[in-house]
Order: structure tokens, then C-alpha cells, then sequence
């Protein structure tokens, strides 16, 4: 079940950025490129997520998990507040 | 109140997929009144009050989306409108016409719209509206 529930979450992120990146290419709106790298940076953590629990479940890469995810949130950020706009 | 011409919806499905600002709309109706003859990207900026900075990258999503084109002579870069598809040509024609005769409602939809938000929510629709 645990299994299931990490790959949907892997997954999912990854909908979510292939959708935004795909309408950046047609629209190029600075945010959808933003938003599509913080679910590119979910994605990943996902993966890790799934390979800590249950590949590697001796091992911990909480630290690593946590810094993709505070890179992603960064990009985020960076995005919704810091970046000029394109016009 | 409806307007004669193009349907709004129309106009706003045209201006949603192709023109992003106010300013790509003025640089494709300064363009428009001279279409035969390029205009340099400084006397466009300069004509439509853009940002120097800014007009590059207006052209250049203006360029990628087959509306105008943009070449490179002698260190300038010059442009003029040159749609790429015949329905691309009538929908910019019908557009130009419509800024011509309606400046201040044209104006008013293009601001209607919230850019960011909208492309973002627009990005999960699987479906395009026709």
C-alpha cells in the first residue's frame, strides 16, 4: 500500500510538470516554468522518498530528500515573488 | 455590450494564444500600419514605449509564435509582420482592425486578464478550447 501511495505521489508530481513546462513552451510565462521545476524538485523527492523507505530502508536520506525539496520550494519562491516579469 | 466584428470570445482566444501585453499588442499595430516595411526593434520600443530592455523578448515571443519576423541587419534587428498561416493572417487582421476600431475595449480585455494565474490554471487543461 505504501508502495502504491509513493509511486502516485512520484507520478503525480510528475503530471504536474510535464504539464506546466509543456504550456511554458507555448505560452513562455516565467511561472510555469518556475512551478514546473519545484515539481521537477518534488518528483525527485518522491523518488527518494520511495527509494529510502523501501529500496534502501537502512539507509537514511532524509538530508538529501529534504534538500531537493528546499531547492524545489526556493525555485517556487523565486518565481512567485522574485523573478522580473518577462514583459 | 456586444461589438460588431469578431466575436469577443474570439478575440479573446486569439489574444490569450498570441499576445501576452499591451505592448506586444502596440508593436504588432505599429507594425500592421507599415507592413511591407521592417522596423528596427529601437524605433519599435521607442513607438510602442517599451523598456529597451524589454523589446527582445517581445519580438521574440511575438517571432515564435509566427506572427512577425525578426532578421538581424547591420547590428539592428529588424521586423515586420509576417504571419505564418493564412488563419493566423485573418485572425491578426481581424485583431488589428478591431484595435483600430474599438483601442479602449481591446485595452480593457487584454487587462481583463490575469496572465499568470490563467496560464498556469490553463496548463492543466488536457483539452485546448476550440
Amino acid at each position: 500500500m505504501e508502495t502504491i501511495v509513493y509511486v502516485l505521489c512520484a507520478v503525480t508530481a510528475f503530471a504536474c510538470c510535464a504539464l506546466l513546462i509543456r504550456a511554458y513552451g507555448h505560452r513562455h510565462v516565467a511561472l510555469l516554468l518556475w512551478c514546473g521545476l519545484f515539481f521537477l524538485a518534488l518528483t525527485a523527492e518522491n523518488i527518494l522518498l520511495f527509494i529510502d523507505v523501501i529500496v534502501v530502508p537502512r539507509t537514511d536520506l532524509t538530508v538529501l530528500r529534504r534538500g531537493i525539496a528546499l531547492i524545489g520550494t526556493l525555485l517556487l519562491l523565486y518565481g512567485l515573488i522574485g523573478s522580473p516579469k518577462a514583459q | 455590450m456586444p461589438l460588431p466584428g469578431p466575436s469577443n470570445d474570439d478575440l479573446l482566444r486569439f489574444i490569450d494564444a498570441n499576445v501576452e501585453s499591451i505592448e506586444q499588442l502596440e508593436i504588432l499595430r505599429i507594425l500592421g500600419e507599415t507592413p511591407e516595411t521592417p522596423r528596427s526593434a529601437a524605433d519599435l520600443a521607442r513607438a510602442s514605449q517599451t523598456q529597451p530592455s524589454a523589446i527582445a523578448g517581445h519580438l521574440a515571443a511575438l517571432e515564435q509564435r509566427g506572427l512577425i519576423k525578426a532578421e538581424a541587419a547591420e547590428s539592428e534587428l529588424m521586423c515586420r509582420l509576417a504571419p505564418q498561416t493564412p488563419e493566423l493572417e485573418q485572425r491578426l487582421g481581424e485583431l488589428l482592425r478591431f484595435y483600430r476600431e474599438h483601442p479602449v475595449s481591446l485595452i480593457q480585455m487584454v487587462y481583463a486578464r490575469d496572465d499568470r494565474l490563467k496560464a498556469f490554471a490553463d496548463a492543466f487543461r488536457l483539452r485546448k478550447e476550440t
